[in-house]
């Protein structure tokens, strides 16, 4: 398993792996323009504003991490998995959706929350704005550590050849980061990978991999 | 390496017909709808009343009803299994119940739920797989998955979801659900009804199943996903991406479209699912059709655990020959009627397809087959 590229979104900023784009974020709004202009993002969202804040930054980290590993033409973008990894799963989404609905009346929910808590809801939206047709799915492990099991999961997936490229989404209540990993001869340097968890560790271990 | 194929040694399911395969099987052979009046919760500001509920579940009171459901499976369960759990929602009504009684809602975390579920069959390791409406099977193709890849010896998949009222009130302010029972594939469908079940399935390579003397029900060969990437609550009504998995799946498998006998339909009765499914199906089947049905008109629609009870229909097809008729079905809709019949059918090939879909545009399809063909 070959490592192409990166991005990582939090509250204040956005990166790519190479470092190569780095900007502070001064809204959505904004951040969405200079997306568009640069070419990172391709088509308009549509109702992006409706969309939770944990699924714009997966789409931003998606966008920007398929940019960072050079698959951004349309056609490459054809068989590329998502597999979305985090602890939270979708329990934020669920509370948000059912306090709401509880808050008016118990009469009726709102769609668009209800959609959200689904936890292939962020992986799905970025799949969307990029067009991503590969496998797309959720996982969750009850190991201590998920970036094994989730690096793993990845492994296996390109090299059984279920899709060309697979972008693997780590989230936490602090951020996103989006890894877009290629079949081929493995490029990673696993010794660095510690028992982290949660998206801080592993850009550590991915950064360490472009060092090789 | 040495692809090792993965068997199905156990089995079981709970649905909204009652307890154990035969009873569901029993059910859709009838063509006999397990739907009735939801009692759990005020529906009056819902388009539908109705559901697929199991009885005797209890709600809002002590353990889910998720858990609830689980805890009713049997089988043997090796307890080197690694289990991977399927659910869209698992534990809501424990979130339900703590938000409208001024509480946090955290005992309905979703990893809280696998570790309990861990520790119901006693097992050590474990994954949750959540992939909407495709759960269950998505679940079974990432187990065999790792079985072919000689990562584990032996997978527990378990799907569950539950009818809350959670669900109740989302589907229907998205303006999918019918306000009477489910009609899939028929021209006046007008939604979907919710359903509940739970089911587990034990699978390994063919290799240990002889090992530790076990007989296999079937083979789970061939699996393919794919994402429409399109909207996030309607398909692509093209079927393309939908096509593509069935493809995928049946090149994994060593098929082709002639060799399948019949297709367990996703078919949930709303208007945009069906039509995306029979325009996939036509580009894969073309002309000729096959045998198709929806379990849907009887089950309700379970959600995560739909992608289980189609799998187990399947079992019970290769194993009687039968090909249950589509319940609830007046008028074919255009481009169906070729897959449709309201009477039993004769299976008349080995393999048999199971598809499903779900929202964000996420396509599934499994391709079970019986031990004759020599897989």
């Amino acid at each position: 398993m070959i490592y192409l590229g990166s991005a990582k979104m939090d509250s204040e900023n956005i990166s790519d792996g190479n470092g190569r784009f780095s900007s502070q974020i001064n809204g959505w709004g904004k951040l969405y323009d200079d997306f568009i202009d640069a070419g990172i993002l391709k088509e308009k969202i549509e109702n992006f504003g409706r969309i939770s804040k944990e699924s714009k930054r997966t789409v931003f980290s998606v966008a920007l991490a398929l940019h960072d590993a050079s698959v951004a033409s349309g056609e490459c973008r054809k068989d590329i998995a998502v597999i979305a990894v985090n602890q939270d799963c979708c329990q934020n989404a669920n509370l948000a959706y059912f306090q709401d609905y509880a808050a008016h009346g118990r009469t009726i929910g709102r769609g668009n929350l209800f959609v959200g808590t689904l936890p292939t809801a962020p992986g799905a939206m970025a799949g969307i704005a990029c067009g991503l047709h590969g496998p797309q799915y959720f996982c969750a492990f009850n190991a201590d550590e998920q970036i094994g099991p989730a690096l793993k999961e990845t492994k296996m997936l390109l090299e059984s050849g279920e899709a060309s490229e697979a972008v693997l989404i780590l989230s936490d209540v602090e951020a996103v980061a989006a890894f877009v990993f290629g079949s081929g001869k493995d490029n990673l340097n696993y010794s660095e990978l510690d028992k982290g968890n949660g998206v801080a560790a592993f850009w550590k271990f991915v950064i360490a991999a472009q060092r090789l | 390496m040495t692809v090792k194929k993965t068997v199905i040694t156990g089995f079981d399911l709970v649905t909204a017909y009652g307890d154990g395969l035969d009873k569901c099987w029993n059910g859709m052979l009838a063509a006999k709808s397990a739907i009735s009046r939801v009692e759990r919760f005020p529906t009056e500001n819902f388009v539908s009343g109705q559901a697929a509920v199991i009885p005797g579940l209890r709600y809002h009171d002590g353990e889910s009803l998720a858990f609830q459901m689980l805890k009713r499976l049997q089988s043997n369960i090796p307890e080197d299994a690694c289990l991977f759990l399927a659910t869209t929602v698992g534990e809501i009504d424990l979130l339900e119940k703590a938000v409208l009684s001024g509480g946090d809602g955290n005992a309905a975390h979703q990893l809280a739920f696998l570790g309990k579920c861990l520790k119901l069959w006693n097992l050590k390791s474990g994954r949750l797989v959540s992939a909407a409406c495709a759960s269950a099977t998505l679940a079974l193709a990432r187990a065999a998955a790792m079985i072919e890849n000689g990562e584990i010896s032996c997978a527990l998949v378990a799907a569950v979801d539950c009818v809350s009222e959670f669900a109740f009130s989302g589907f229907s302010a998205l303006g999918a659900m019918s306000p009477e029972a489910a009609m899939p594939f028929d021209r006046d469908r007008s939604g979907l009804t919710l359903g509940e079940a739970a089911g587990i399935a034990v699978l390994m390579s063919a290799d240990e199943a002889e090992k530790r003397g076990l007989s296999a029900y079937a083979g789970l060969t061939g699996w393919g996903n794919t994402c429409d990437a399109r909207h996030m609550t309607k398909p692509d009504a093209s079927g393309f991406y939908l096509a593509e998995a069935v493809g995928k799946a049946l090149r994994k498998a060593e098929a082709n479209p002639d060799d399948i006998g019949a297709i367990m339909a996703h078919g949930t009765g709303t208007l945009y699912n069906d039509e995306m499914e029979t325009a996939a199906l036509n580009i894969v089947f073309g002309k000729s059709g096959k045998p198709m049905y929806s379990g849907k008109f009887g089950t309700g629609h379970t959600l995560g655990a739909a992608g289980i009870i189609q799998a187990g229909m399947a079992l019970k097809s290769l194993k009687t020959r039968q090909i249950p008729p589509q319940g609830n079905l007046r008028n074919p809709m255009p481009g169906a009627e070729k897959f449709l019949s309201t009477d039993i059918r004769p299976l008349t090939r080995e393999r048999i397809l199971s598809i499903n879909a779900g929202f964000g545009g996420i396509n599934a399809a499994l391709v079970i087959e019986n031990q004759t063909t020599g897989f």
